[in-house]
C-alpha cells in the first residue's frame, strides 16, 4: 500500500514538473504589438454589444467583418484561448465517425502525407465548411434581402448564397464552395451545400470527403458582436453517421479585409523533400 | 524492487511525453521544422519576399568555420505580420544592415533554412515575425 502511494506520488510529481516546464509565457498587454508598435490585438472576449441589426425584411443582418473566436482579432504572438471558436472543455466536439476503410486510409497517412493534403500547404480554398471551421483568417459578410455574399480574405475567395429558399441547380459541377442555397428558419439562416470539390478536407487531420458530401450550415447573430456558426456534415460513403459541430463563435471587427494571394508557395517542395526521405527510409 | 523500477519508468515516460508533445503546436511546423533545434543567427539582411503564404527573408552570415553561409528564413503571412505591428518597411529599410534572427531549423536536411520567431534590428528593436515555436500556446492556429 505504502509503495503504491509512493509510486503514485512520483508519477504526480512528474506530471506537475512537466506541466511547469511547458507553461506558456504570460500574455502581453492587449494592443501591444511587435516591438511595442500599436496593433489590432485583443486577448479578451468582446461583450455582446447590444442587439443584432436587422434588414428591412426583418431578418437579422449578418453584414460585417468577422474573425474566428471571441476577440474580434487574431493574435499569433499571444494566441489567447479566447481566440478559439469554442472551448473544448465547455463544449467538447465529437469526432467524426468514419467508415472502416476511411479510418484506415487516414490512419495510414504519415505526418508528411497530412501536410501534403492540407489546403493551407497547397494554397487551395478551404471548401465548405472549412471556410468557417478551418480558417484563422477573417471573412466579410455582405447581406442584402435575398442574398448573402461571403468574402474570404484567405486566397481572396468569395461565395454568393441565395437566401430566398430556391432549390439547388440540376447536377451542378463540383466546386470548392459547392452549390449553396439558403432559407430562413426564424432568425437562423440555413444553407444547404452540395457538389463540393473533393480536394478540400474538413479539418487539418485528414478528414477527406466524397462527392456525396452534403453540408448543412446554420448561421445566427445573437448580438451585435457575435456570429454563431454550426454545421452538419453528411457523407454516407466516408462517415457512418452525420457529424454535427458544436456552436462556433465568430466576433465582429471594424477593420477591413486584406488582399491575400498565394504567389510564392515554398511549402510543397519542402514537404516533397521530406516525403522522399520518408519513402527512402521505408524501403530500406 | 521491480515495482519501483516500473514506477520510475512510468514517471519518466510521462515526463518525456508531456515535454515532447506540446498540445497546441502549429500544425505543419513540427513536421517541417524542429522546435528543439533553434538557434540565433547574425548576419546581413540581403533580400525580402513580401508574399503569401509566408514572407521569406534572407541573411548572409558565416558558419562556425567562418565561411559564408546564406540563410533563408520563413515568417508568417504578411496579413498577420501587419496586424501585430510588423511592417514591410521593418524589413526593407534594413536590407544591407546587420540583423539577428532567432529561428528553428528545417528538418529535411536543408541547411541554413529556418522558421523565424524574432528579428532584432540594428536600431535595437526586436520585431516579431513568427510564433514562439519553442513555447507554443493555446488558441493558435497558424494555418
Amino acid at each position: 500500500m505504502k509503495r503504491s502511494f509512493e509510486c503514485a506520488m512520483v508519477v504526480v510529481a512528474a506530471v506537475v514538473l512537466a506541466g511547469m516546464v511547458s507553461l506558456p509565457a504570460p500574455a502581453q498587454d492587449p494592443g501591444q504589438g511587435s516591438s511595442g508598435r500599436k496593433a489590432e490585438l485583443n486577448s479578451q472576449p468582446l461583450p455582446p454589444g447590444g442587439p443584432a441589426p436587422r434588414l428591412a425584411d426583418g431578418h437579422p443582418d449578418f453584414s460585417g467583418v468577422w474573425y474566428p473566436g471571441t476577440t474580434g482579432t487574431f493574435d499569433f504572438i499571444n494566441s489567447p484561448p479566447a481566440q478559439r471558436q469554442f472551448d473544448p472543455k465547455l463544449t467538447p466536439e465529437e469526432r467524426p465517425s468514419f467508415q472502416p476503410w476511411a479510418a484506415a486510409k487516414i490512419k495510414a497517412m504519415t505526418p508528411t502525407d497530412l501536410e501534403l493534403g492540407k489546403a493551407s500547404v497547397n494554397c487551395i480554398p478551404r471548401g465548405v465548411p472549412g471556410i468557417f471551421v478551418n480558417n484563422p483568417y477573417p471573412i466579410q459578410l455582405v447581406q442584402t434581402p435575398g442574398q448573402l455574399v461571403q468574402l474570404v480574405e484567405l486566397l481572396n475567395n468569395f461565395r454568393v448564397i441565395p437566401t430566398d429558399g430556391r432549390k439547388h441547380e440540376q447536377d451542378p459541377d463540383p466546386t470548392f464552395n459547392g452549390d449553396a442555397v439558403g432559407h430562413w428558419e426564424k432568425d437562423t439562416l440555413v444553407i444547404d451545400v452540395i457538389a463540393l470539390d473533393e480536394r478540400s478536407w474538413n479539418n487539418m487531420t485528414g478528414w477527406f470527403h466524397s462527392d456525396q458530401e452534403h453540408v448543412i450550415e446554420r448561421i445566427s447573430r445573437p448580438s451585435m458582436n457575435y456570429l454563431i456558426y454550426q454545421v452538419t456534415v453528411e457523407d454516407p460513403k466516408v462517415l457512418t453517421k452525420p457529424w454535427t459541430s458544436v456552436p462556433h463563435k465568430w466576433s465582429l471587427n471594424h477593420g477591413k479585409l486584406a488582399e491575400y494571394y498565394c504567389t510564392d508557395n515554398q511549402e510543397v517542395p519542402q514537404y516533397q523533400l521530406l516525403k522522399q526521405e520518408e519513402d527512402g527510409k521505408k524501403s530500406k | 524492487m521491480a515495482k519501483r523500477k516500473v514506477c520510475g519508468g512510468a514517471a519518466t515516460m510521462i515526463t518525456l511525453v508531456l515535454l515532447a508533445s506540446p498540445l497546441f503546436a502549429h500544425h505543419g511546423f513540427t513536421v517541417e521544422y524542429d522546435s528543439s533545434n533553434c538557434a540565433t543567427v547574425t548576419g546581413t539582411l540581403t533580400k525580402l519576399q513580401w508574399e503569401n503564404p509566408h514572407v521569406y527573408f534572407y541573411v548572409d552570415a558565416k558558419d562556425a568555420s567562418g565561411n559564408p553561409a546564406s540563410w533563408a528564413f520563413e515568417a508568417v503571412s504578411l496579413e498577420w505580420l501587419k496586424r501585430v505591428g510588423t511592417t514591410r518597411r521593418d524589413f526593407s529599410d534594413n536590407i544591407g544592415k546587420t540583423v539577428t534572427v532567432r529561428a528553428c531549423m528545417a528538418r529535411n536536411g536543408t541547411k541554413n533554412r529556418g522558421a523565424a520567431e524574432t528579428l532584432k534590428l540594428e536600431d535595437g528593436r526586436t520585431i516579431t515575425v513568427g510564433t514562439d515555436y519553442e513555447h507554443p500556446k493555446a488558441g493558435g492556429d497558424n494555418n
